[in-house]
């Protein structure tokens, strides 16, 4: 490097050095000031209290839990229950946004119409408003547990619906829930929570993912329309097998966005009280242990991980498509 | 037959100089031990086959793309591929103006708007000046009651010319052509070409890198056959076109002449 | 049969013959093209029909207009608009003192002018005036609001409903898109330290829910402060809104600051323009340009995103309208508290479709 080059690049180095030492400073005095009003609170720090027992009871969990189980398994049944919501969500907003684009390309006029205004109305209605909406109207509309509706082995109240779940032991029998006293026990129990978060999230997303696949169906050029007719393809056939695939590998990466987006929206479960990580962890666990820096760093943490796992996926099914088609990413 | 052209090539001070230039993009070689003068008032015109290194090389005098050995002097500013600053990038294009392939005209502004933003807000001269400046130059290439217009508005062959009249109002001591009607449909490469005559006619010094063998007869001093990012053969356009020297350049000619 | 043949005179243009079908078969036609249409248009027509009508005589036949406590409201058949009506205080302005309401009003106004002078526009050129207007009027607002000075002062804590809705999208807006284009060309810029921070933050925000961020906000920031120094909840929440959303609008800004092409910023150099003038002259007026569209619907997402701020306590329209169903005046069936929501779902689904239809204009005048 010459001395001219070097003169001009100085004031960059500089600069950069200053922006290095302001940032490292601030980071320096926040910790400094943390651990300071740490002290002063009381609080403990560390992660020792993953192994301490949680003390409370989670209602929904897919994994065994009680409250003599640690912390640590809170948060795996945190975790499961945000993935559960999440892929729930996910797949029926998928087939949804799937419909509603197709309807907005129909030749009917009503079907159009129907779909343009599906997809208007629900996505610009504030996605916490429509969580709350359908909690409100799902809890009123469901009886209390002693006039629980019966639908085959099945129960239907305002604490959940309960399926009757698969026994293993000592025999192979169904599990069938029965009213005790104010409670239901036995049985798998989809929470009410969970139903009105599934819908808010499935409406919410599906209108976003219907634009996305519709503009990916635009994008499929009007030729391979045309000689799909040619080759004698028209109709839902042309739609299936020309159409679709094509649409889907265009959309694929907006697409993979609008399901992160969907992963982070979940966390609006802490509205409602259902029990995921934004619930669970940065809700009960942050105040019972009053370790919000651990409990809000793992929130982060878990977020962070499900979305570079959808984002991974996605790149995955992206790749493959394109491989197919014999291109490269 | 070649058009007579006043001045002559001055040959005691070059307006550009390029010593042992070599360039790598990455691991691959695009310019190798490149060696040229170019005279104030000479006409240089540059072909050769699609990778060839012609592109590269006249985006190296303006130094649009920096090189890694070398030297290199234009129109007074002297640098080694190491000194290589942004100070000097400035002040080579302050002195050298480019007509691009893809007329890359500023399409937020209007036509006159495009010809003064360059010596405004780039070297500082007053507006009014330029506005002149810019109005005769717009006269010259024939476009005058276009210079209020957005260039999405014109067809391509106006836009390229607009482009040159833009190079102008910098008042340039050199001009670089970077393939200038390889993106106009057959029926505007003329009226385009025929400006650049004009403005060799002129005496404007200018590197042009074209296919346009024709042009190349009519207005070159001197044709360069690039290949695999090297100068194969140089020489006077009646000596390259029907004497050449070299295999290569032979079945190049061979090729491009027949159609 | 000839194989020669020379036109002698031209054909003149004629005028199209009018289609010929009846109005009835254009219209089966247009709404009934094929049997399986047909059909699901006539199954959609019926659901439709259902519903609307049972929508109808709960929000309109059966519903409950006047009154000011929970007894105007038995039963759940009709809607309690009567909730809605006595409530419009505090979910237009929240608790700001009642003789001092002349503040609000003027801040409402002047935002519902300045809309309107902001749809009416038609050239691009006071574009920047549109960007420089939605800059002052929060500042503005703020000013009013707050007061100090000859007005008395009305501390933010007070300020609620729509008022707080506004004033946070306005801010949002105001603090987010300015910071969102430095981030966006701070990823762009030869320092590598400027594009590792930038992009580090930026990917950080983009990676965690905006909920997260406001708990962080509520619970952790007071922990990082000095002793001493105390900062309000909702400044904090404002903070940390704009903080989400320059992330957003840094990734908005990145898009369109690609879409500039190479051959612009190379043309910039070759007529003699600094970097710097390239940018400020050549790329930023064409990226911004390009972007208005998206940046209209970041306008949205931030609508949206206020009733968040329910959440932590902040409150903002939503969050007014639940703290009045458990108000003991209201407090009982949970139909007064749906009555609200779906009066909410009303107010907001026309201002986001207005914006929406709006950015669309945008887009296709260009």
């Amino acid at each position: 490097m010459s001395r001219a080059v070097f003169m001009e690049r100085l004031p960059g180095y500089i600069g950069q050095t200053v922006m290095l030492v302001v940032v490292g400073w601030l980071v320096w005095r926040a910790v400094s000031n943390f651990q300071a009003n740490a002290r002063t609170l009381g609080l403990s720090a560390g992660f020792g209290f993953l192994h301490a027992q949680a003390g409370f009871e989670i209602a929904q969990s897919l994994i065994p839990f009680t409250p003599a189980s640690p912390y640590l398994d809170a948060i795996v049944a945190a975790t499961l229950n945000t993935l559960l919501v999440v892929v729930l969500a996910g797949v029926l907003s998928t087939l949804i946004g799937l419909c509603a684009a197709f309807g907005r390309l129909a030749p009917g006029g009503l079907v159009r119409g129907a779909s343009s205004a599906y997809v208007e109305v629900f996505r610009n209605i504030p996605l916490l408003l429509q969580i709350l909406f359908w909690y409100a109207s799902v809890l009123v509309l469901l009886p209390p547990v002693g006039d629980s509706i019966q639908i085959g082995p099945a129960l239907l109240n305002n604490r959940g619906f309960f399926l009757p779940g698969l026994q293993i032991d000592p025999t192979l029998a169904l599990n069938r829930p029965h009213v005790e006293g104010f409670d239901v026990s036995g049985g798998i129990v989809i929470l009410p929570e969970l139903m009105a978060l599934t819908l808010g999230l499935t409406i919410y997303n599906s209108t976003f993912l219907a634009e996305i696949f519709r503009a990916g169906i635009l994008s499929v050029p009007r030729g391979q329309i045309e000689a799909a007719a040619t080759v004698g393809l028209s109709g839902a056939r042309a739609a299936f097998l020309i159409v679709l695939p094509q649409a889907l590998r265009v959309a694929l990466p907006a697409a993979g966005g609008q399901y992160q987006t969907l992963a982070k929206a979940s966390s609006l479960a802490a509205a409602i009280g259902y029990p995921d990580i934004m619930q669970i962890v940065g809700g009960t666990v942050a105040s019972q242990t009053s370790q919000a820096l651990e409990a809000m760093a793992l929130v982060v943490l878990l977020y962070a991980a499900i979305n570079l796992s959808i984002a991974l996926i996605v790149g995955l099914a992206n790749r493959r498509l394109l491989a197919r088609e014999g291109r490269q990413a | 037959m070649k058009t007579e052209h006043q001045p002559t090539p001055d040959t005691s001070a070059p307006v550009a100089r390029m010593q042992g230039i070599n360039k790598w993009y990455g691991s691959f070689h695009a310019l190798r031990d490149v060696d040229l003068q170019v005279a104030s008032g000479e006409r240089v015109v540059i072909c050769g086959p699609s990778g060839s290194g012609k592109s590269t090389l006249v985006r190296t005098v303006n130094l649009l793309e920096p090189f890694q050995q070398g030297r290199l002097q234009v129109c007074g500013v002297d640098v080694g591929a190491d000194e290589i600053t942004r100070a000097a990038r400035r002040a080579v294009n302050r002195r050298v103006g480019m007509v691009f392939q893809q007329f890359n005209l500023f399409p937020h502004m209007t036509v006159l708007q495009n010809l003064i933003v360059g010596p405004v807000w780039g070297s500082g001269i007053a507006r009014k000046e330029v506005e002149e400046l810019a109005l005769r130059y717009l006269q010259r290439v024939g476009l005058t009651d276009q210079a209020h217009k957005h260039p999405a508005q014109l067809s391509g062959g106006q836009q390229q010319r607009v482009a040159i009249a833009r190079a102008l109002c910098t008042r340039p001591q050199l001009i670089l052509f970077d393939e200038p009607t390889a993106s106009l449909d057959p029926e505007m490469v003329n009226e385009v070409l025929q400006t650049m005559e004009g403005l060799a006619a002129e005496g404007m010094t200018m590197m042009v890198v074209t296919h346009e063998m024709g042009f190349a007869r009519r207005v070159a001093d001197r044709v360069i056959f690039m290949d695999q990012g090297q100068i194969i053969e140089t020489a006077p356009p009646d000596d390259f076109f029907d004497r050449p020297q070299s295999a290569r350049l032979r079945s190049f000619l061979s090729r491009v002449l027949t159609h | 049969m000839t194989t020669h043949f020379v036109r002698q005179t031209l054909i003149d243009a004629r005028s199209a013959p009018v289609a010929a079908l009846p109005i009835a078969t254009r219209w089966r036609r247009a709404m009934f093209p094929t049997p399986p249409m047909g059909a699901l248009s006539l199954l959609l027509l019926a659901v439709f029909a259902v519903l609307g009508w049972r929508f109808l005589e709960w929000a309109v036949v059966h519903a409950h207009w006047l009154g000011d406590s929970s007894e105007a409201c038995p039963g759940d058949a009709g809607a309690c608009w009567a909730f809605v009506a006595a409530r419009w205080k505090p979910w237009l302005v929240g608790n700001y003192p009642s003789d001092q309401l002349w503040r609000p009003w003027t801040c409402f106004a002047a935002f519902a002018l300045f809309w309107i002078w902001v749809v009416r526009r038609s050239h691009a050129a006071s574009l920047q005036r549109v960007l420089l207007g939605f800059i002052l009027l929060p500042v503005g607002f703020f000013l009013v609001l707050i007061g100090g000075g000859p007005l008395p002062v009305v501390a933010a804590t007070r300020w609620g409903g729509l008022l707080l809705t506004l004033v946070v999208t306005l801010t949002t807006f105001a603090t987010a898109l300015p910071l969102g284009l430095c981030l966006a060309l701070g990823r762009r810029s030869r320092l590598a330290v400027a594009r590792w921070l930038c992009g580090a933050f930026v990917e950080g925000m983009r990676a965690v829910p905006l909920l997260a961020v406001l708990f962080i906000a509520a619970t952790l920031v007071p922990l990082f402060l000095p002793r001493g120094l105390s900062v309000d909840l909702f400044p904090r929440a404002v903070v940390a809104f704009a903080l989400f959303n320059a992330a957003m609008a840094a990734e908005v800004f990145r898009g369109g600051l690609q879409a500039v092409g190479r051959g612009q910023i190379e043309a910039g150099t070759t007529v003699g323009l600094s970097d710097f003038a390239t940018l400020r002259l050549i790329v930023l007026p064409q990226a911004v340009t390009a972007v208005v569209p998206a940046l209209v619907n970041i306008m949205i997402a931030v609508i949206k995103e206020t009733t968040l701020l329910s959440v932590i306590g902040v409150n903002d329209l939503l969050g007014a309208v639940e703290i009045g169903a458990k108000s003991p005046d209201w407090i009982g069936e949970s139909n007064i508290l749906t009555s609200g929501y779906v009066f909410l779902a009303v107010a907001y689904l026309m201002v986001c479709y207005g914006l929406s239809r709006y950015s669309r204009r945008l887009e296709t005048q260009r």
